[in-house]
């Protein structure tokens, strides 16, 4: 009872606190902000001058030259279900609804594009430097001489090979070779970003954990199907570019036998057959859809809670598995997301890239995701560490300065003020004009003024960049004046002799109250 | 400064009809000359002490101008000022979701009350340290509850106006409060163990 009274009495205080300050407009804000609006409101043409006319109408030239270009002649067609069309040396046979696109042959490949539908192909051997490729919204097929099966949908596109060999590459991506009876699924943007849009309302680190746990069982499955079939080409495809910085690769590798047995267990829903049942391609949904046998088989043991797993189940946490289906990019996106409410979680996602020896930029980026983790875990000495490598890493250009700044910031608080110097001075020399250049000035006059050099302080503050308003700085410049006010009032004048019109009030007052001190 | 005044008065057009406005007479200088200083406050309470005059001066222009475009589809459904300060509400989260603002805001907290911590206990300097520390706490509460808890804790939205405002059950305006405040409750009696 009295711990929710004090509860109570702890809000109220704080919301007294927060009620009680009531921001003001600096001067001139409203002029300032009503100018941009005005500016910005007004329609194109009284924005746009010549130039940019001149610009529009070369780009409207350019537009109509390229219109009026003969296009090959490529028409689309809607074909029933059922119908089979021998075309170009291969036989085509529609097992639900789909829209293709007439082929084109160009430089010996033959393409067929399909928008949607589930198609079979029976593809006759190619004469060497000639290829047969099927192009979907997401994948490109390249075929050698085989059979195989296409599905494509909004979701994404599945492709299981019956007999011989084709290359299956994202429309970005590396590309993947099939053997006859594996099947793989390329989910489209959508389908990643309602997955996505799970994982952004994982309200806590651990839900967000549990989306990247979920992934591990697939890997499971990717991993023993890959083991029992003839060796694939190494590296697993890849999403679109665009979409890759935000989700981990989706495309899944399963053994048509699996399927099978899984079928029979009864343990997915399966109408004929795994890489048959229309409109089943979306493997992110919930357990209960009509998800291929296998891919719902993988789904339904990731939503599982581990306790109920089975024995040989491999423990959700194990970063190998974890590595091979979450991407660096996505699990340090995570580690982003939860840095701040869970930092543990966030230092050991971001550790676990970097025990992967990733591309330089990615390295630098998980050093900061790991040091940042660090330092609100309130291990400032390992965090000093890690920013320290930071600073020096050679792809840690967008981080460089930031982490200089607060290897300073971190040095000081654990005593190394020797430290903490250097890297502001390092800071300095390769950043003069860079965006924490106030920040630095702001701290190293503190740095001066702890040492009980006021003189330093105050040279260190007149040197610093007068093209930006930093708080920071500001107080300090007072701190430093009212320090040397007494002693050298000529230094006292030099430091408030800026321009203090956008100075917030209360500062103002102080500055106005230290040069009271001087006149007198 | 009387040569800005002046410059205002010519800048902003005369204001129409200040009361009785009908939602077909509403022009976006009407809005602006009427709102700016409420938008302006709930902008600043929402983004903390930790945003600068000139992130929130920019974070207000980017409200009125999505008011401005808007203001076609507005019918006079619900109250100006509940539409208004809805769409300040989400430009702010908007802005709240960018890592670098966040962190940017963050770092500012932190480093006022550590220049603070150093100042003269004067009262003033007192009072900015009791609400950077009660920012550093909500800080640590994600933007979407952190912007439900001040709407409602510190401008006194009701819970309705709030989950109009928002676009969001008003359920989950209940829910949000509930854990902003269970959040909040934590990480200042976290605060206060660590002092």
């Amino acid at each position: 009872m009295s711990e929710a009274r004090t509860q109570n009495e702890r809000l109220d205080r704080a919301n007294a606190i927060l009620t009680n300050h009531v921001p003001k407009p600096a001067p001139g804000a409203k002029e300032r902000v009503w100018r941009g609006v005005d500016r910005h409101r007004r329609p194109w043409r009284m924005r746009f001058g010549w130039p940019e006319a001149v610009v529009f109408a070369a780009a409207l030239a350019v537009v109509f030259f390229v219109q009026r270009t003969p296009t090959p002649e490529v028409e689309w067609r809607t074909v029933a279900a059922g119908e089979a069309v021998s075309t170009h040396g291969a036989t085509v046979r529609t097992l639900g609804a789909s829209t293709v696109r007439t082929p084109v042959v160009k430089d010996g490949r033959t393409v067929v594009q399909v928008v949607d539908g589930h198609l079979d192909f029976d593809v006759a051997p190619r004469a060497i430097g000639e290829s047969f490729v099927v192009q979907t919204r997401h994948a490109i097929v390249t075929v050698v001489g085989t059979r195989f099966a296409v599905r494509a949908d909004d979701d994404g596109t599945v492709v299981e090979v019956e007999e011989g060999t084709v290359e299956v590459a994202p429309r970005s991506g590396t590309a993947r070779r099939l053997l006859a009876g594996e099947q793989i699924r390329i989910a489209s943007a959508a389908s990643i970003a309602r997955a996505d849009e799970r994982v952004a309302q994982a309200n806590r680190g651990e839900a967000i954990a549990r989306a990247v746990d979920a992934e591990v069982p697939a890997a499971r499955d990717t991993k023993e199907a890959e083991s029992t079939k003839a060796p694939a080409s190494s590296g697993g495809p890849a999403v679109s570019k665009s979409r890759e910085r935000r989700a981990a690769p989706r495309a899944r590798v399963v053994e048509r036998g699996d399927a099978a047995s899984a079928a029979e267990r009864g343990e997915g829903e399966s109408p004929g057959g795994a890489a048959r049942a229309e409109g089943s391609t979306d493997v992110n949904r919930a357990a209960g859809s009509h998800a291929p046998a296998a891919l719902q088989v993988a789904d339904q043991e990731a939503s599982a809670p581990s306790a109920e797993r089975g024995p040989g189940a491999t423990a959700p946490s194990d970063s190998a598995l974890r590595a091979q289906v979450v991407s660096p990019k996505e699990r340090l996106r995570i580690a982003r997301k939860v840095v701040a409410s869970d930092a543990s979680r966030a230092a050991e996602l971001a550790s676990s890239v970097l025990d992967e020896a990733p591309a330089p930029a990615l390295e630098a980026e998980a050093l900061a995701v790991l040091a940042d983790a660090r330092r609100r875990a309130g291990d400032d000495a390992e965090a000093a560490e890690l920013y320290r490598a930071l600073a020096d890493h050679p792809a840690a250009s967008a981080y460089g300065e930031e982490a200089l700044l607060q290897l300073a910031l971190v040095s000081r608080n654990v005593g190394r003020l020797d430290t903490a110097r250097a890297a502001l001075e390092t800071a300095n020399a390769r950043y003069p004009h860079g965006p924490l250049a106030l920040e630095r000035a702001a701290l190293g006059a503190r740095l001066a003024l702890a040492d009980g050099a006021p003189g330093r302080a105050a040279a260190i503050l007149l040197a610093a960049p007068n093209d930006g308003l930093s708080l920071e700085l500001i107080r300090t410049r007072l701190d430093v004046a009212e320090v040397v006010v007494e002693g050298d009032a000529e230094l006292a004048r030099r430091l408030l002799a800026v321009d203090r019109s956008s100075w917030p009030d209360g500062l103002a007052r102080r500055a106005e109250a230290l040069q009271g001190r001087l006149e007198r | 400064m009387d040569a800005m005044e002046v410059g205002m008065r010519a800048a902003v057009p005369p204001a129409v009809q200040e009361r009785g406005t009908t939602a077909s007479d509403l022009t976006t200088e009407v809005l602006f000359r009427r709102h700016f200083d409420d938008v302006f406050r709930i902008v600043a309470r929402l983004l903390g002490p930790g945003a600068s005059d000139a992130d929130i001066e920019d974070v207000v222009q980017l409200v009125f101008l999505q008011a401005h475009r808007s203001l076609p589809r507005f019918r006079g459904d619900a109250k100006v000022s509940t539409w208004l300060y809805g769409i300040a509400s989400r430009v702010v989260l908007t802005q709240l979701r960018s890592w670098g603002r966040q962190r940017r805001l963050e770092r500012a907290v932190e480093a006022e009350l550590e220049t603070l911590e150093l100042q003269s206990p004067e009262k003033s300097a007192a009072e900015r340290q009791a609400l950077a520390r009660v920012w550093r706490a909500l800080m640590k509460i994600k933007p979407k509850k952190r912007v439900v808890y001040v709407l409602f804790e510190v401008e006194g939205h009701s819970g309705e106006a709030i989950a109009e405002q928002l676009g969001i059950p008003i359920s989950t305006v209940w829910t949000r409060l509930h854990h902003a405040r269970r959040e909040l409750n934590r990480w200042l009696a976290k605060q206060e163990g660590l002092r």
